[in-house]
């Protein structure tokens, strides 16, 4: 009993601890928030180099500046029907941890929204079902006026480690 | 002891302004002695309870300051040496654990020379850096060090394969500037252990183990990483143990140094023509790299010295321009002394003593001093001059025929002679004159010694274009810098092709557009190439190692091999000069253990010289650079190799198979480490690592052997690893790069041409052979590709020795671009080696065309 109510009150600490600003963006209908400082910048949509042998949700590689950088197409990732590509359709860069460094990578997403801060009151820990997210992805969920915001860990869902298994299983 | 550690270091502050002042004040200045005697004095006060013999000196030399002061008689050059080595020595006592008995104190003062009983320097086991040894000139020595090692592995060798009294001397010149090095720096032990090996040398002198210097030179090595990483140095006590059973003399006295200027300058006036003809002996340059800084740098003060001449000649008293005259001559007499070039430095520092006269007013800038001042300036000039023309001949420096002509004038001028009256300008005439008076003793002066570059042309290669280095200004670049700016370059050369390729540029006919469309072209190319330069470094250090190496692995296996090296010159890209040298180092053994028969009678059987002889060779070829690897002993087995493939299922049919690429099965990982076919074939261990090593260098391995003739390896490599030459090629709606060392040929096939295998797999005859066809649609699962091979396009491709036929949509064209890799996230996508931006702006896949077969044939 006492070590469960010692992993709630660290689980709220570590909910706390998310309290900041976060990019907000859809994907279909759901909501979902990305940290800001994991976000490098937000471009358009644009030609994709196809990779063979990896994994659909892997769109392909693009040219960001001179900079070859994978894009991940997060619908795909999610599991989720693929979208047309519409005028709102763009690329979030984030910047993900990988070991001990940091790699930059580019997540399509349907629809870029706003920036939120986010007060460590609003956010709840990840309920165990009722989204297409694999719940370890997930940071919480954060409470808004009007909507629920899924706070992903960015950083889980590009992890290499992930994305090298997948690979391996499309192969 | 605590006591005496207070000591020291309420001492600190007081000696090290002292060596400060010494270093940048005027000691002629009455006010400057002033303070360094009152310092001394306090100096002399503390340490007398503690440190009674250090207190000695202090007092001698606080005396000695105010001797100096009390008679008005500046201090002479054995006084200024006293008091550096008083100060040195006082340094070191207060910063360091040394006892006070091993300071090294001035003879002149009254104190022993540091002789016989000096504590055996071999038992400073950690490192102890002379006292204002900074880390800068510590990582200098160090850096040194490394060619110094490399050059005197080089010489060992060479002179194991043929005793040479020149060889000897160089290695003897090595030693001495080694020892000479490491006593500067701090380095006693190392000095002394050097000193030994110097004797040794000189005392066997035809007779040297070649063992011996190498364990002395792997135990230096040892002891300069040692150094750098401030670990323990390895003990020399066994070493020093063989030199002197080998050398069976006892450790004599220092050997002479080569003789100070301060020496020859002493102001006694018989300085004998004999003195003058030692001067004048040729002297080998000893560090042609830091020569040639010297020289760079001596030109600028002769610049600066000539226009502050003209200055004084208007102007006698223009304090300013006579400092910076003597500081000329001051600085280029220091480093002159520090190169071992007697010559220069000792008419440096005459020049400087008439200047100082000058500049204390005892003599007027006029008349003779004027004229001998720019006469060894001409001279000094002169002699720079040949300095560096020896510096990039190689040859030994011949210093000046009229040195003594000019002391001689000199001396005139500093002991006021020449009455400053209308005495005649020595013009080069008068010069030529006193010259031909002298010229009897002076005729003897020995033709400089060509450097031994006829009887080794493979060894003596590198030590030739070393020595004959250029006189050019160099600066050292943080390597991650050049990185950065190659691959802005590289962005550069992205949007260049973009901008190039706009074709709402090219719409408009303006002519501007396109002549200026087209320097930009150019001016980005050359950047590109200039930009890759930097980074390309010869080949020559790793070829070095193999030396060493194949002498060793002979010794080891009793075989007699003579290795023969060519191309060391061929500059290739630092991070792939650094790759190389594993692949070669299992090369070169393989070449000694199995190429090379086992007895020089199995050669003579085979009517072969009884030496074994492995070549190293370097060179370009179509853009790429080669290195071969030829040995010429047994060769690869052929049926061997084929007999074993066959049996672990590796191939069919040996006999439709060609010789390279029955050969190519040895790189099969596990292939090689298989006993029974490296006992029949001869080659084996490792050889898949060398094969991935080039592989990922984007490099090629050929092999070409005959039975009983001997087998070359050849590696293909890239200029660079950060530039690839490529052929675009469609597939479908997909554009991929294939790099062109990998391409053979292309050609249009015709549907009659395509003959499938049981089912399996599609082959197609390509010069009298038939190669497995691949469509590359399929391997990358490519929906909207051409079908009908009629019309596709076949490539030839080649992977380490094994030919495939690749099935393409269309060739679009050639491109050389930057490569890029995946980014992070992506590595290891089978078939894909990274990726390059295309003409568009958008990213294009290079082919890894090894993993590709491997993905084909998986």
């Amino acid at each position: 009993m006492q070590a469960q109510a010692q992993q709630v009150s660290e689980k709220q600490e570590n909910l706390a601890q998310l309290a900041g600003k976060y990019l907000t963006f859809l994907l279909g209908e759901e909501s979902y928030g990305l940290e800001i400082l994991k976000v490098q910048e937000i471009i358009g949509m644009q030609d994709i180099t196809k990779i063979p042998r990896t994994p659909d949700y892997v769109k392909g590689v693009i040219n960001l500046r001179g900079k070859v950088i994978p894009v991940v197409d997060l619908r795909l990732r999610f599991g989720m029907e693929s979208a047309e590509v519409s005028r709102k359709t763009c690329i979030i860069v984030v910047q993900v941890a990988k070991a001990e460094t940091r790699v930059t990578m580019g997540i399509v997403v349907d629809e870029v929204s706003e920036v939120l801060e986010i007060g460590a009151a609003e956010i709840e820990p990840a309920p165990g079902f009722g989204t297409h997210v694999e719940t370890s992805f997930i940071l919480g969920m954060a409470k808004t006026e009007n909507s629920v915001k899924i706070l992903l860990d960015i950083d889980k869902i590009m992890s290499e480690g992930e994305m090298a298994a997948l690979a391996r299983s499309a192969a | 002891m605590t006591q005496m550690q207070t000591t020291k270091t309420s001492l600190k502050g007081y000696i090290e302004e002292t060596a400060e002042q010494f270093v940048m004040a005027d000691v002629s200045d009455p006010g400057v002695l002033q303070t360094m005697s009152e310092t001394f004095n306090k100096v002399f006060q503390s340490l007398q309870e503690n440190f009674p013999r250090s207190a000695r000196a202090a007092q001698a030399i606080r005396d000695l300051l105010l001797e100096s002061m009390d008679k008005d008689k500046p201090l002479t050059d054995s006084d200024l040496q006293s008091l550096e080595k008083t100060i040195t020595a006082l340094q070191i006592l207060v910063s360091t654990d040394v006892m006070e008995d091993e300071l090294e104190l001035p003879e002149s003062l009254g104190f022993e020379a540091k002789g016989p009983e000096k504590k055996d320097p071999l038992k400073n086991g950690v490192t102890q850096l002379a006292a204002g040894v900074d880390q800068e000139i510590m990582d200098e020595y160090l850096a040194q060090q490394e060619a110094v090692l490399a050059e005197m592995e080089d010489l060992t060798l060479s002179y194991e394969k043929q005793p040479d009294s020149q060889i000897l001397k160089e290695l003897k010149r090595l030693l001495h500037t080694a020892k000479g090095e490491a006593g500067v720096i701090g380095l006693n032990h190392v000095a002394a252990v050097c000193h030994q090996v110097e004797d040794y040398i000189q005392e066997g002198e035809k007779n040297l183990e070649a063992d011996l210097l190498l364990e002395f030179k792997d135990w230096f090595e040892l002891t300069v990483n040692a150094v750098r990483n401030r670990s323990e140095i390895p003990e020399a006590d066994s070493l020093m143990q063989a030199l002197h059973e080998n050398s069976g003399i006892e450790d004599e006295a220092e050997q002479d140094l080569p003789s100070s200027p301060d020496h020859q300058s002493s102001p006694s006036t018989d300085e004998t023509t004999a003195e003058h003809a030692e001067l004048l002996t040729p002297v080998a340059i000893e560090d042609p790299e830091i020569t040639a800084d010297f020289i760079s740098e001596t030109y600028e003060h002769f610049e600066l010295s000539d226009e502050n001449l003209v200055i004084l000649e208007n102007d006698p008293e223009n304090e300013e321009a006579i400092a910076s005259i003597f500081r000329a001559f001051h600085t280029i007499k220091g480093t002159t002394s520090f190169l071992g070039l007697t010559p220069i430095s000792v008419l440096a520092h005459k020049a400087e003593n008439l200047l100082d006269e000058v500049r204390k007013k005892r003599l007027n800038f006029e008349g003779l001093v004027v004229d001998s001042t720019f006469n060894a300036l001409d001279l000094l000039k002169k002699m720079t001059q040949s300095l560096e023309e020896a510096l990039n001949s190689g040859h030994e420096f011949v210093p000046d025929p009229e040195l003594p002509s000019v002391f001689v004038q000199l001396k005139k001028a500093i002991s006021g002679e020449a009455s400053p009256g209308p005495e005649p300008i020595p013009d080069d005439d008068a010069l030529s004159g006193s010259k031909e008076a002298d010229s009897t003793s002076f005729e003897k002066v020995p033709e400089p010694e060509e450097h031994p570059s006829g009887g080794l042309p493979g060894q003596s290669n590198g030590a030739q274009a070393q020595s004959g280095k250029t006189v050019k200004q160099t600066m050292k670049i943080d390597a991650d810098r050049i990185d950065l700016l190659l691959e802005t370059i590289g962005e550069l050369v992205i949007v260049e092709s973009i901008v190039s390729q706009e074709a709402s540029l090219l719409e408009g006919d303006s002519r501007d557009i396109e002549r200026n469309l087209g320097q930009l072209t150019k001016i980005t190319r050359s950047l590109q190439d200039m930009g890759m330069s930097m980074r390309l470094i010869p080949i020559d250090a790793t070829f070095r190692k193999m030396g060493r190496l194949v002498r060793d692995l002979a010794k080891k296996s009793g075989k007699k091999i003579e290795l023969s090296m060519e191309g060391r010159e061929t500059e290739l890209d630092k991070g792939m000069v650094e790759k190389l040298g594993d692949p070669l180092v299992h090369m070169i053994r393989n070449a000694v253990d199995h190429g090379i028969e086992h007895t020089a009678e199995d050669r003579k059987a085979a009517g072969k010289d009884p030496t074994g002889r492995i070549v190293l060779k370097a060179y370009h070829q179509g853009g790429n650079i080669h290195i071969d690897i030829m040995d010429d002993g047994r060769g690869l087995d052929r049926e061997a190799i084929a007999a074993k493939a066959v049996e672990r299922g590796i191939i069919s049919n040996p006999e439709n198979l060609k010789d390279e690429e029955i050969f190519a099965l040895i790189f099969e990982p596990g292939f090689s480490t298989a006993k029974q076919v490296t006992d029949v074939s001869g080659r084996g261990v490792g050889m898949d690592v060398v094969k991935s090593n080039i592989e990922a260098m984007r490099g090629n391995i050929r092999i070409a052997s005959t039975a009983g003739k001997g087998s070359t390896f050849t590696l293909v490599l890239p200029l660079t690893m950060a530039i690839i030459d490529g052929m675009i090629v469609r597939v479908g709606s997909e554009r991929y790069i294939l790099p062109l060392l990998s391409i053979i040929e292309s050609f249009q096939p015709t549907k009659e041409m395509i003959t499938t295998v049981s089912g399996k797999g599609e082959t197609i005859p390509f010069r009298n052979r038939l190669l497995p066809l691949f469509r590359l649609a399929d391997l990358f699962n490519i929906n909207d590709a051409q079908t009908d091979p009629a019309k596709a396009l076949v490539v030839v491709i080649e992977d380490s020795g094994r030919q495939f036929a690749l099935l393409v949509d269309e060739l679009l064209g050639q491109n050389q671009t930057v490569i890029k890799n995946l980014g992070q996230g992506l590595r290891d996508v089978e078939g894909i080696a990274g990726a390059s931006i295309m003409p568009d702006g958008t990213p294009g896949l290079i082919i890894d065309v090894n993993g590709l077969v491997k993905l084909a044939t998986a």
